[in-house]
């Protein structure tokens, strides 16, 4: 299907007094799987609602391509928009069997069309055996992947999936995932997956964009995102980040832990992001304390002192022993660093 | 453990056993066979009917409540179920009286409207009328619990899948609240089959009338059996349509996340024909007939001594039914996870009719009294007879809440209970019991307000001279002394009353998630 990209301006929602959702902006690409990451409560499921038209908009816009969707007082009702919904409970109809609940967005098609689709979607999934069965029967990975047929079936232009693996075991994820991935690239639709776990984030997107208190934060390549976060909060919901106090001066930021470039960034107070994997020993650089080491499986968690700055690191290989000194060197670059807030 | 509740599930069988041996004893007296054909037909059109009226209302009633915002709404929710507190045959009494072509209604009418509404309440359709407004709760409570535990998602995954608002209504919601539906009506005909007191007084000839006619006028035990086999068939019958609703065949929503339903404001006329429904059902089902009730009797002078005489036996046979069924019942529970048969049988207790199982425990009644001769004389032997067919009925009705009491003991807290020293019995004592109180409170008013109201098992069983409030309205009313019949009815819905508002609130409106 040829697909249209859909652009959110400005959406917001209220709810009494709290902001729900404020000003946010948000392009769906066709063939693209955009990432909405941020804390639960942070207004990601009421912008995605917004999208699937079950939601108003108090301001801003909702347009696919050319049409419009949703405005303040006017939106297109659910069922005419051709946007697809994978619900975080998946929502199977319990009292309709498993091909039922697949043939049930498919009333335009011809009966036996109908079964033949729903079929064929129940094929892609790996369960057209268990087309006679009824929802309650099956897995919660199963239920999923029913669920994802049912929305898939119709063709829609635009898939939005609510915590698609919330509901699953740890273990079960990565297979989940790897598979509904396969799924979703072969259909070209333009994807919007919402989800409070970082790592089912990175693994997903192409497109990544950040949500706290009602307003997105950062979008971007997962990537750019990770390693240039607009904000100690935004960098925060990809993983642990170390907030390191510094002072620019000349365009290098000096912190505890050695210098870091600083080009162009105000001089004065600043804050350097360091993920864990950003300090590293080195044969050059500053020396430090090892105050504790802690065994993670394939790797060691250090963590250093130097003065009265601490910091942690992972250490692949042979760990130092707590009390010795070690030399050590920050790994990150201009991106890393925020000018303090005024 | 598994032993108890063996034999507190015995002793809700014992009667229907009872009733079985009674039936095959013998050729009864002189009523045919057309006798009880005829009675069965007129209790399967009575049931048919009061079964369509109470889904029609309760459901209204409930879809109303759940779903909309209007004026009175919040008190509507729980006041609806209040005419659970009024006996059935205290409404026949009042409409009766204010519906007689010389009662005030109709006097009324001519007066002020120069035109008359033949309505006949000595009839089926009259016994239809009461009965409904009588058991509509029982659909309400069902179908409210049913909407306010819906799974908003699948009427909005309905919509998402291209349904309009009023296709995703009739393909989803309508088909996931109908196992709650089946289970609110299946309770409103096992009343319905049940009832005594309104249907005698309203010259309706069912069953259950034919039962105690049997038994009392004819002195026959074994034709009254025979009347009862069909009963307890019935009974059986809708028992397991009432379980095939509650267990919904799975149609718990899988996920556990729950979002406000969305409610919508009703203004303008609409909200004014919303409020006004509640307003006229309420009125209909409880306000009027008690009011006319009230004004007919205000007049009159209670004959205090009987009254207080009553009241006092009604007191003791409800809170002791209540003890020792809420005992029975917690044996039973306690024992269900090991046993879960023995539930099973004690609900078939529960949808038997109070009349069937007097009849069923006359005959091994009749056997230990032959064993312990001067047994007979006393008033305990009777009252014993009446606590025990009080607590066969009504067992099931207080398992239910004790055995969801007793669900959110985790078996970990049982667990540790063991593993810190105690036997299955101190556990169950220490740990068990404890946490599900508020249940077995529920469960004891239950069963209360069940007793309060309950005529005909009391009729058939009390010992002579023993009155109980039912009792005494029922042989007021008999005698068309209709304003002294009001006193013992009030007084049972004054007494009963407080109990329900009490079980109606504690489940009123409460999702899960939301925290109970």
């Amino acid at each position: 299907m040829t697909g249209e990209v859909l652009t959110v301006r400005g959406a917001t929602r209220r709810y009494g007094g709290r902001m729900a959702v404020e000003d946010a902006d948000l392009t769906l690409t066709p063939g693209r799987i955009t990432a909405l990451l941020g804390p639960s409560g942070c207004g990601k499921s009421t912008l995605l609602r917004q999208i699937a038209g079950l939601e108003p908009v108090d301001a801003g816009s909702i347009h696919l391509g050319d049409r419009l969707l949703s405005e303040p007082g006017r939106q297109v009702a659910p069922q005419d928009r051709g946007i697809g919904l994978l619900f975080q409970d998946y929502a199977l109809f319990p009292h309709l069997s498993v091909l039922d609940n697949v043939t049930f967005g498919l009333r335009h098609l011809p009966r036996e069309r109908r079964r033949k689709r729903a079929l064929a979607e129940l094929d892609r999934v790996h369960l057209a055996d268990r087309a006679a069965a009824w929802p309650h029967q099956l897995s919660g990975g199963e239920q999923q992947r029913v669920a994802l047929a049912r929305a898939l079936a119709r063709e829609p232009g635009v898939i939005l999936l609510d915590e698609p693996f919330s509901g699953l075991d740890r273990h079960l994820r990565g297979e989940v995932r790897d598979h509904l991935l396969t799924v979703l690239r072969t259909q070209g639709a333009a994807v919007l997956v919402v989800t409070h776990d970082a790592e089912d984030a990175l693994m997903m997107a192409d497109d990544l964009a950040l949500m706290d208190g009602g307003r997105i934060l950062q979008t971007g390549t997962p990537e750019a995102c990770y390693r240039a976060p607009v904000s100690a909060v935004a960098a925060e919901l990809l993983g642990e980040i170390q907030v390191l106090e510094a002072t620019v001066v000349d365009g290098v930021a000096e912190t505890a832990f050695g210098p870091v470039q600083a080009h162009g960034v105000p001089e004065g107070l600043a804050s350097v992001l360091v993920r864990s994997d950003q300090l590293t020993p080195a044969a050059e650089g500053v020396e430090a304390r090892v105050t504790g080491v802690r065994f993670l499986g394939a790797e060691h968690q250090v963590s250093v002192a130097r003065g009265a700055a601490r910091a942690r690191f992972r250490a692949t290989g042979s760990p130092p022993t707590v009390g010795e000194v070690i030399t050590v060197r920050l790994t990150v670059g201009r991106e890393a660093v925020l000018a303090a807030k005024r | 453990m598994r032993l108890l509740a063996l034999l507190a599930a015995a002793t809700a069988l014992l009667p229907l056993v009872g009733v079985v041996i009674a039936a095959l004893s013998g050729p009864g007296a002189d009523i045919a066979a057309r006798d009880v054909a005829r009675y069965a037909l007129t209790s399967a059109v009575l049931a048919a009917l009061v079964a369509l009226v109470t889904a029609v209302v309760g459901s209204v009633a409930a879809w109303l409540v759940v779903m909309h915002r209007f004026p009175g709404r919040g008190v509507f929710a729980w006041a609806l179920a209040l005419p659970l507190a009024a006996p059935a045959f205290a409404l026949a009494y009042a409409y009766a009286d204010l519906l007689d072509v010389a009662g005030p209604l109709r006097f009324w009418m001519r007066d002020a409207l120069g035109f008359d509404l033949a309505i006949q309440m000595r009839s089926v359709p009259g016994a239809v009328l009461v009965l409904g407004c009588a058991f509509y709760p029982y659909v309400y409570l069902a179908m409210r619990a049913a909407l306010v535990n819906q799974s908003v998602s699948a009427v909005e995954a309905a919509r998402m899948l291209g349904a309009s608002p009023a296709r995703a209504v009739w393909r989803v919601a309508v088909p996931l609240a109908r196992p709650a539906l089946a289970a609110g009506v299946a309770l409103a005909v096992m009343e319905t089959l049940a009832d005594y007191g309104a249907v005698q007084f309203l010259a309706v000839q069912t069953l259950t009338t034919g039962v105690v006619r049997a038994w009392s006028v004819y002195g026959s035990t074994a034709s009254a059996a025979q009347f009862a086999l069909p009963l307890m068939a019935t009974a059986a019958v809708l028992l397991w349509l009432e379980r095939w609703g509650r267990k919904g065949r799975g149609f718990e929503t899988t996920g556990a996340r729950w979002r406000p339903l969305p409610v919508t404001d009703l203004k303008g006329w609409r909200a004014a024909l919303a409020t006004g429904f509640c307003v006229l059902l309420l009125t209909v089902a409880l306000i009027l007939p008690m009011g006319w009730l009230l004004v007919s009797s205000i007049d009159v002078r209670p004959e205090w001594p009987r009254l207080i005489e009553a009241g006092r036996n009604t007191l003791l046979m409800g809170v002791t039914g209540a003890v020792v069924t809420v005992a029975l019942a917690t044996l039973l529970a306690l024992g269900a996870d090991k046993l879960p048969v023995t539930a099973r049988v004690a609900g078939l207790g529960y949808a038997t009719p109070g009349a069937v199982m007097a009849i069923g425990l006359l005959l091994p009644a009749g056997l230990v009294w032959s064993l312990i001769p001067g047994a007979t004389t006393g008033l305990g032997a009777g009252v014993i007879l009446l606590i025990y067919a009080y607590a066969a009925r009504l067992m099931a009705a207080a398992v239910e809440p004790i055995e969801a009491g007793l669900a959110k003991v985790t078996p970990s807290m049982v667990r540790s209970a063991r593993a810190l020293g105690r036997s299955e019995l101190g556990a169950a004592w220490a740990v068990r019991l404890p946490l599900a109180r508020g249940a077995l409170l529920t469960a004891g008013l239950i069963v209360l307000v069940d007793v309060l109201k309950e005529l005909p098992a009391t009729l058939i069983l009390r010992p002579f001279n023993f009155d109980t409030l039912a009792v005494m309205a029922s042989n007021y009313a008999l005698d068309e002394r209709l304003p002294q019949a009001g006193w013992p009815s009030l007084i049972i819905v004054g007494l009963a009353l407080p109990g329900v508002i009490w079980l109606t609130r504690r489940v009123a409106a409460s999702r899960p998630g939301s925290d109970a």
